[in-house]
Formats: C-alpha cells, sequence, structure tokens
C-alpha cells in the first residue's frame, strides 16, 4: 500500500460531531471500524467514493476532511 | 482484529503445520507417494472462523479487498519464481531427459498450492500490520 500523502481532519470532525464513535462512523460509511482506525493514523488513504462518503457523513466538503499533503504536479 | 486477518493468521497455521509435517514425513520415511495423503491437512482451510463480536457489522470493505488483491500478487509472483527456479535447478541438476514418478510430480504441485495459500495469508497478515492503527 502507498504511503498516504494525505492529512485528515476525521477525528476532530467526530470530535465535534458530538464525540461520534468510529464505529457509529464506519457504519454509516459502510466500512469496518478498523479502516476508519487506519484512517485516523493516516495509514490508509481512502476511495474517492470512501473520502466523499466520510465528508458527507460530516456534512462538509472533502477538502474539510482531507487535505493533500504530497508535492505539487509538475 | 480484522476478521480477514484472523483468517489469514488460520492460514498461515494450517499451510505452516501441513508442510512441516509433509517435511517430516519424507525426512523419516522418503519420498513414497504415501506422503501425499499429508496433504489432506489441507481440507481444514475451509473451516470458517467462527464470528461472534462481527455478526451484523461490515467485516469487508474496500481496504481488505486492496489488502487481499496485493497480498494474491505476492503470492503469484512467488509462485513465478518459485516455479521458474525450480524448473531451472531440477534440469540441471537432474538432466533435461531425466524422469520422475507421477506422484512426485503431483506432490510437488500440491506443495506449491499449500505455500502459495501460505505466502498469500503471510503477506495479507504484513499489510494489515502495516496500516493498523498503531
Amino acid at each position: 500500500m502507498p504511503e498516504p500523502e494525505l492529512k485528515n481532519q476525521i477525528r476532530r470532525l467526530r470530535f465535534d460531531h458530538g464525540e461520534m464513535t468510529q464505529e457509529h462512523l464506519a457504519r454509516q460509511v459502510g466500512v469496518t471500524r478498523h479502516t476508519i482506525m487506519a484512517l485516523e493514523a493516516g495509514k490508509y488513504a481512502p476511495s474517492l467514493l470512501l473520502a466523499f462518503r466520510i465528508a458527507r457523513a460530516f456534512g462538509v466538503s472533502v477538502e474539510q476532511v482531507f487535505q493533500y499533503d504530497g508535492p505539487q504536479a509538475a | 482484529m480484522p476478521y480477514y486477518e484472523r483468517q489469514a493468521r488460520w492460514i498461515l497455521g494450517v499451510t505452516g503445520g501441513t508442510l512441516v509435517i509433509y517435511f517430516l514425513v519424507i525426512a523419516l520415511w522418503r519420498f513414497h507417494p504415501a506422503a501425499m495423503g499429508v496433504f489432506g491437512l489441507s481440507g481444514l482451510l475451509g473451516v470458517r472462523l467462527r464470528r461472534t463480536k462481527e455478526d451484523g457489522d461490515i467485516i469487508y470493505d474496500e481496504r481488505d479487498r486492496d489488502i487481499e488483491r496485493r497480498a494474491l500478487l505476492a503470492s503469484l509472483t512467488f509462485f513465478y519464481i518459485a516455479a521458474i527456479a525450480l524448473g531451472l535447478v531440477t534440469g540441471f541438476w537432474k538432466g533435461w531427459e531425466s524422469t520422475v514418478p507421477f506422484w512426485m510430480v503431483w506432490q510437488v504441485v500440491w506443495a506449491a498450492m499449500i505455500a502459495v495459500w501460505g505466502v498469500k495469508a503471510a503477506w495479507t497478515i504484513a499489510l494489515y500490520r502495516r496500516t493498523a492503527d498503531a
């Protein structure tokens, strides 16, 4: 798996949404809790579809959840 | 621990155990057609681990699918390299025109299949560990 160059605000957004549990978010977006844990730890880069689902679960845009941290395209 | 990592650990145990017993048998009794019976143990690969807490929950998602795909690719790479190496080594060692008993061919095929399962399981565990939360 490539090292994700993607930062995310999932942990903070969960906190802002009434301390939503990882379990709850996982159920809402259709993945396992382990995937949410891996995402929060920055160890896994989600598919575009999952990124949109997570953003929708928090009612924000994808850019507010995920920030690209890699080099600029040439 | 993710359900499929637990399953991979079981598969690794079964394949490792089967190969160890197989090599013990052929070490004790030399190559023998009956040694193929050891591969009957691979039937344990079909055992599904009991689901407890996961019941009703999602246990397979895009990350599991990604890991499964990468592990399969790793195991097939291992198979191709091992098959080419084995073919070359035995060819040069025993001579390209030499013959082997039919049962020996099947034992090698069985052992290779078990090894491929084992490599896939080991790679699966490694990928789960690498992308674990901590």
